[in-house]
C-alpha cells in the first residue's frame, strides 16, 4: 500500500468525521462510510490521532468507541501543546463563555499546583487564553479561551462597568422609561381637567416592553443598547418601586360604556359570553326602568364594531372615531326619546413623544410587536400623598426618634429638640405638606 | 393593656385635659392595668377624696370602666381607646357642622364637655347659655342626631367593661348549660363551649344594641316602652318622643365612617382624578345610611342609579379622554354624558382593566352579581370594597413612611420582599438591581427600624454563620403595628412639644386672660409680650395641624383595620 493511499484514505476518514454532527461518529459507522478494510482504516486512524485531528471518545450510554474530528488550527495548536498543557487547555476549552476558575481547574485536571500554573502562562504566552473576573466572584481568577467573549452571567450584562453594578446607568434608563410610560399614560390635558384618564376598555396607548425597547433604542439615552430582556428587569424594578403598574392589554371588555377599541378577535366565546350577558342585563333593565335616561349607550360590544390591530398608525396622526350605528338604532327605538340620542367619540389627546422620537416615527416597528408583545402593557401611576404629614413631621425624619424621650430627661426630647424649633420657625412656605 | 408609647400619649391627654391629679390617676391605672381606689390611694399619694373625685370625671367622660370583683371589690380600668377618640373632637364637630349645621355643634360640644349628658338636660342648658336660640331648633337638631346615631343613649351597664360582661354572660350560659337537662358532669365539650361562648357574645351585642338603639319613648298609650329594635319600627318613629331620662354620649362611629369616606375619596382623587373623587363618593354617600360601624368588608350593593342619585350635579365629570358630540339637544346630551362619564368611573375605579390579583388589590370597588363576576359583563352593580382600600391605604402610609425615612430603595426592596416572600441578599441585589454594597447596609437599617426580619437556615448541624443562609422577610403586620407605635410616640412628641411651648408662654398667657386686660391687649401688653403672643400662636396652630396629620395616619393604620392585621399580605 502506497503512502499516498494511505493519507488518502486518513483525509477521508478525517472529512467524514467533521461532516458528521456535532464531528462525532461512532467506529461502526465510520467504518461502513469509506468502506476500506478495517486494518488499514485502524493504521489510518492512528495516526490521525496521533497528529491529534481525530479525537477517541467513549459513548457514555453505548460503550462505543467513537471520533471526532478536530480541525486542523485546532489540532495545529493542540501539535505545540505537551500532554499537561493540552489537558489544561481542553478543559478552560470545554467551559466556553462561561470561564473555569483555577480551583476548579486544579481539581478537575489533577495537576499540581506548579504545573498548572506553568501550563497556564505558556497557553497565555500562545494568546489561547485570558483570565476574567466575574461579578459575581470578583475575587475568584478565572480562565477562558481567548476568543469567546465572557457570557452575560459572568460579566453581568449591560448593567455593569468595570464589573461594578452601573447604578447610574440603571437609574438613567429607567428614569427615562418612567417619563416615558407617563407620557403613554393619561391623555394630554384639557381645559376641563388636568388630569385626564384613558377609558378602562382602551389600552393600545399604554407601551409594551418591546415598544419600549424600541423606543429606547432611538432615544439613544446611551452607546449601549439594551435588550427587552434587560427592558424588562427595569420594567419589573420600576413595578417594584411602585411607579408603574402592569395590566393586560385586553383592556376592560365587559362594561360596554365606550367601544372597544382593542381586536378581540383571538377570544371568541368570551365575547359571545358577554354579549349574551348584556343582553340579560339590558332586558333586566328595560322591565325595570323602561325610560332610563341614564343609559345612553348600550353595554352590548358586538364584534362588528372592533377594528383591527391596524389601529397604531391612527395614535399618531389623527383623532380616533367610533360610530356605534346598530347600537344607536337599538337604543333610540328602545327608549323613544331622540332627544337623547348622544354619539360618543373616543377623542383622544394625541400621545406627546419627545422631540419625535416615538409614537410617530417608531409606529412602522411597534406595529409587529405588538400583535406578537406578551400580552401586558405598562402604566404609571399617579403619586398618593397619603400619610404625608406624618413623613413631614420632625419626628418622621428625625435620627434621634428612639433616643427621644421626655421621661427621665435625657439630652433628646421633645421640649427643647432643635428639630421642632427649626421646624416651627421655618416659613410656611418651606413645609410643604402644612397648607393651613 | 396598652402599650408604652399608647400609654405616654393617654397620659398627656388626660393631662392636657383634666389636669394633673386625674393624669396621675390614670397614668397610675394605664400602667398597672386594674386597680382599686385604695391602691391609687396608696401609689400615687393623691389624698383619697382627690382621688375619687379624679375617678368621677374619668368615668363621667367614659374613660374609666368599672369592675365589680368578688375577690377584689371595685375596681377600675382605663378604656385607652376612648382617650385617644378624644384627639378627633375637633373633626368630629366639624363633621357636624357640615351636617347639621351651627346647632348641632353647639350640642355636640356640650355632651363632648360633660362626657354623658340627660337628653333632656342638654337643650335647657344649652338654651340658658346662649339663650337668644331658638328652642325648636336645637330640639330637631337633636332628635336629629339622635335618629341617625351620631350621639347614642347609654346606661350604666355599659360602664362596665365589655370583656367583663361577656365573661360573666358566658360564665351564666354555662352554669345554664350545666344545669339543663341531660347535661353530663364533667368540663364541657367542645360543641357546647362554642355554643355557649357564642351565646355570651349573642347577649352582648343585643344588650348594647337595646341601650344603644333606644332613646325615645311611645307617645300617649304605652310611654313607658322604650323602642328596642331600631329599625323595623323606623316608620313609626315619627310618633316618638325623645326621652328625656336617657343619657346620652357622641357615638364616635359614626363619625368615624364620615372619617373613612373622605379618605377614600381622597384617595381616589388622587390616585385618578377629581371626578373619581366625585363619583366615588357619591357611592359612598349612597352606601352611608346603611353603615354603622367600620367593620364590614364591603358595602351594601349599589346600582348605578343609585350612585348617580348622589352624584352633584355641578360639577360635571370630567376627565376622561371621550367627548360626546352628539345630536341632541343640550340638556339631555349633558345627562347622557354624565350617565356615561360615571360608570366609566365606575369601571375605572372597580380596576375593570386589570383583572389580575393586583389589580383587584388596588380596586375601590367591585361589580358584584353574576355577570359582575365572569369578566364584568355588564354587570351594572358594584360595591365599595371597604377592606381592600383599607389594606392599600394602610399600604400607601407604610410606603410613604419608607420613601420619606430610607428613600426610594427601601420601597423597592420592600416590595420585592412582600411579593417574593423570603430572599437572600444576593436575589434582592439582583431584582432590585442594587449594587450588594448598597443592599447590605439598607437591610441593616430596615431591621433595626423592624420592618423587616431576618430568618436563619442553618445547612449544617453546627450552625455556623458561615454554612448558613440568610433570609429576609417582611411581617406586614409586626410592621404595622412597629409603624403604630412610633405614630403613637409622634403624637405624644406632639403634644409634649406642644405644652413645652405653651409654658414658655404661660406668664403672659395668663396676663392676658386678667379681665382688666382682655380686650385691652394693646394697653397692658408689651411690645414684646404682644409679639411672643402672635409667635405662640403660630406655633400653637402649625402643632395642632401636624397633630391632625399624624392622627389621620392612626386612623388609617388602626381604625381602618377594625378587625387587625391578620392575613396582611
Ligand atoms: S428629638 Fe425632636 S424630632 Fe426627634 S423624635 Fe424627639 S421630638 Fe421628634
Amino acid at each position: 500500500m502506497s503512502a499516498k493511499k494511505a493519507s488518502d484514505l486518513a483525509q477521508r476518514l478525517w472529512t467524514e468525521c467533521r461532516n458528521a454532527p456535532n464531528h462525532t461518529i461512532t467506529q461502526e459507522k465510520l467504518l461502513e462510510a469509506v468502506g476500506e478494510k478495517e486494518s488499514l482504516c485502524k493504521q489510518a486512524i492512528n495516526t490521525l490521532l496521533s497528529k491529534n485531528l481525530l479525537l477517541l471518545l467513549t459513548d457514555s450510554k453505548s460503550g462505543k468507541n467513537t471520533y471526532q474530528g478536530i480541525s486542523r488550527e485546532d489540532a495545529a495548536i493542540k501539535g505545540n501543546m505537551d500532554a499537561d498543557e493540552h489537558l489544561v487547555y481542553s478543559h478552560i476549552s470545554g467551559s466556553r463563555n462561561e470561564g473555569i476558575w483555577t480551583k476548579t481547574l486544579k481539581a478537575r485536571t489533577n495537576l499540581h499546583q506548579t504545573v498548572l500554573n506553568r501550563c497556564l502562562k505558556k497557553l497565555e504566552g500562545k494568546q489561547l487564553v485570558k483570565t476574567i473576573t466575574s461579578v459575581k466572584f470578583p475575587t475568584r481568577k478565572i480562565y477562558m479561551r481567548k476568543d469567546l467573549e465572557p457570557s452575560a452571567d459572568v460579566s453581568g450584562g449591560p448593567w455593569y462597568t468595570d464589573h461594578e453594578l452601573d447604578t447610574a446607568f440603571i437609574e438613567s434608563h429607567s428614569e427615562a422609561i418612567l417619563v416615558y410610560i407617563r407620557s403613554r399614560s393619561f391623555p394630554e390635558a384639557t381645559d376641563e381637567c388636568s388630569e385626564m384618564l384613558y377609558p378602562t376598555s382602551v389600552t393600545k396607548y399604554y407601551p409594551t416592553t418591546a415598544q419600549i425597547t424600541v423606543w429606547l433604542k432611538k432615544a439613544q439615552i446611551s452607546p449601549t443598547e439594551l435588550e427587552e430582556g434587560d427592558v424588562q428587569m427595569l420594567l419589573d424594578m420600576l413595578v417594584y418601586s411602585g411607579e408603574i403598574e402592569v395590566l393586560p392589554r385586553t383592556g376592560f371588555r365587559g362594561g360596554g360604556v365606550f367601544d372597544s377599541d382593542e381586536s378581540a378577535a383571538e377570544d371568541g366565546d368570551r365575547d359571545h359570553d358577554e354579549s349574551g350577558g348584556s343582553d340579560h342585563d339590558e332586558k333586566k333593565r328595560k322591565r325595570k326602568r323602561p325610560a332610563s335616561r341614564a343609559r345612553s349607550s348600550s353595554s352590548k360590544v358586538e364584534g362588528d364594531d372592533r377594528e383591527d390591530e391596524n389601529e397604531e398608525d391612527e395614535i399618531a396622526s389623527r383623532p380616533v372615531k367610533r360610530r356605534r350605528k346598530s347600537d344607536q338604532s337599538k337604543t333610540r327605538s328602545d327608549r323613544g326619546q331622540p332627544s337623547d340620542d348622544v354619539e360618543f367619540d373616543l377623542d383622544f389627546a394625541r400621545v406627546e413623544t419627545f422631540d419625535g422620537l416615538g409614537a410617530s416615527s417608531a409606529s412602522g416597528s411597534w406595529k409587529g410587536s405588538l400583535t406578537g408583545g406578551s400580552g401586558v402593557v405598562y402604566r404609571a401611576l399617579r403619586r398618593e400623598r397619603m400619610g404625608l404629614g406624618w413623613a413631614q413631621t420632625p419626628c418622621g425624619r428625625c435620627p434621634q426618634f428612639d433616643f427621644c424621650s421626655d421621661k427621665d430627661k435625657g439630652p433628646v426630647n421633645p421640649d427643647q429638640c432643635k428639630y421642632y424649633r427649626d421646624w416651627l420657625e421655618a416659613p410656611i412656605g418651606e413645609i410643604s405638606a402644612i397648607d393651613i | 393593656m396598652a402599650d408604652k408609647e399608647t400609654t405616654r400619649l393617654c397620659i398627656q391627654i388626660v393631662q392636657d385635659q383634666f389636669g394633673t391629679t386625674p393624669a396621675r390617676v390614670a397614668a397610675e391605672l394605664l400602667s398597672r392595668g386594674r386597680l382599686r381606689l385604695a391602691h391609687i390611694v396608696r401609689s400615687t399619694s393623691i389624698k383619697s377624696r382627690a382621688a375619687a373625685n379624679a375617678i368621677l370625671i374619668l368615668i363621667q367622660h367614659n374613660i374609666l370602666w368599672h369592675c365589680e370583683s368578688a375577690v377584689e371589690g371595685e375596681m377600675f380600668e382605663v378604656n385607652w381607646e376612648e382617650v385617644l377618640a378624644r384627639l378627633r373632637f375637633g373633626r368630629y364637630i366639624s363633621i357636624a357642622r357640615d351636617l347639621f349645621g351651627e346647632p348641632a355643634v353647639d350640642i355636640l360640644s356640650f355632651i363632648m364637655d360633660h362626657g354623658k349628658v340627660r337628653a333632656g338636660d342638654i337643650v335647657q342648658s344649652l338654651i340658658q347659655g346662649i339663650n337668644t336660640k331658638n328652642t325648636a331648633l336645637y330640639n330637631s337638631t337633636l332628635i336629629s342626631l339622635l335618629k341617625s346615631m351620631y350621639i347614642k343613649p347609654t346606661s350604666a351597664a355599659l360602664q362596665i367593661s365589655p370583656r367583663d360582661r361577656l365573661i360573666r354572660y358566658q360564665e351564666e350560659a354555662e352554669r345554664a348549660k350545666r344545669a339543663s337537662a341531660g347535661a353530663k358532669k364533667g368540663p364541657l365539650a367542645a360543641k357546647d363551649l362554642l355554643e355557649v361562648r357564642e351565646l355570651a357574645r349573642r347577649r352582648l351585642k343585643e344588650e348594647v344594641d337595646n341601650i344603644e338603639g333606644g332613646g325615645f319613648r311611645r307617645r300617649a298609650k304605652d310611654a313607658k316602652e322604650t323602642l328596642t329594635s331600631r329599625t323595623p319600627k323606623r316608620q313609626k318613629i315619627d310618633e316618638d318622643v325623645l326621652d328625656e331620662d336617657i343619657y346620652l354620649r357622641v357615638n364616635y362611629a359614626k363619625f368615624n365612617l364620615h372619617i373613612r369616606n373622605r379618605l377614600i375619596e381622597q384617595s381616589a382623587s388622587q390616585r385618578y382624578n377629581e371626578s373619581a373623587g366625585l363619583v366615588i363618593r357619591a357611592a359612598l354617600a349612597a352606601a352611608l345610611p346603611s353603615e354603622s360601624t367600620l367593620h364590614g368588608v364591603r358595602s351594601e350593593i349599589l346600582t348605578m342609579q343609585n350612585i348617580m342619585r348622589h352624584l352633584p350635579p355641578d360639577p360635571p365629570l370630567v376627565g376622561i379622554a371621550i367627548r360626546p358630540s352628539g345630536s341632541g339637544s343640550g340638556s339631555s346630551t349633558e345627562a347622557g354624558t354624565q350617565a356615561l362619564m360615571t360608570r366609566e368611573y365606575v369601571n375605572i375605579l372597580c380596576a375593570a382593566d386589570n383583572p389580575t390579583e393586583a389589580g383587584r388589590q388596588s380596586a375601590f370597588m367591585a361589580y358584584s352579581g353574576l355577570s359582575g363576576a365572569v369578566g364584568g359583563g355588564g354587570g351594572k352593580k358594584v360595591a365599595i370594597e371597604y377592606e381592600n382600600i383599607g389594606r392599600r391605604l394602610r399600604f400607601k402610609i407604610f410606603e410613604t413612611f419608607v420613601r420619606e425615612r430610607w428613600g426610594e430603595l427601601a420601597i423597592r426592596v420592600l416590595r420585592l420582599l412582600i411579593d417574593k416572600g423570603k430572599m437572600d441578599e444576593k436575589q434582592i441585589a439582583k431584582v432590585a438591581m442594587m449594587s450588594k454594597k448598597d443592599v447590605q447596609p439598607l437591610l441593616t437599617k430596615l431591621v433595626s427600624a423592624s420592618l423587616i426580619s431576618l430568618q436563619e437556615v442553618p445547612r449544617g448541624a453546627d450552625r455556623s454563620a458561615m454554612r448558613t443562609i440568610y433570609l429576609w422577610y417582611i411581617d406586614l403586620a409586626k410592621t404595622y403595628s412597629v409603624i403604630l407605635t412610633s405614630l403613637y410616640k409622634t403624637l405624644g412628641n406632639i403634644l409634649a412639644r406642644k405644652n413645652a411651648e405653651t409654658q414658655k408662654v404661660s406668664a403672659i398667657l395668663s396676663k392676658r386672660e386678667r379681665s382688666d386686660v382682655q380686650g385691652n391687649e394693646e394697653n397692658f401688653l408689651t411690645r414684646g409680650e404682644r409679639e411672643a403672643l402672635t409667635a405662640f400662636e403660630e406655633k400653637r396652630l402649625r402643632l395642632g395641624v401636624l397633630e391632625r396629620r399624624v392622627e389621620e395616619c392612626v386612623f388609617i393604620l388602626r381604625d381602618l383595620a377594625p378587625d387587625g392585621y391578620a392575613g396582611e399580605s
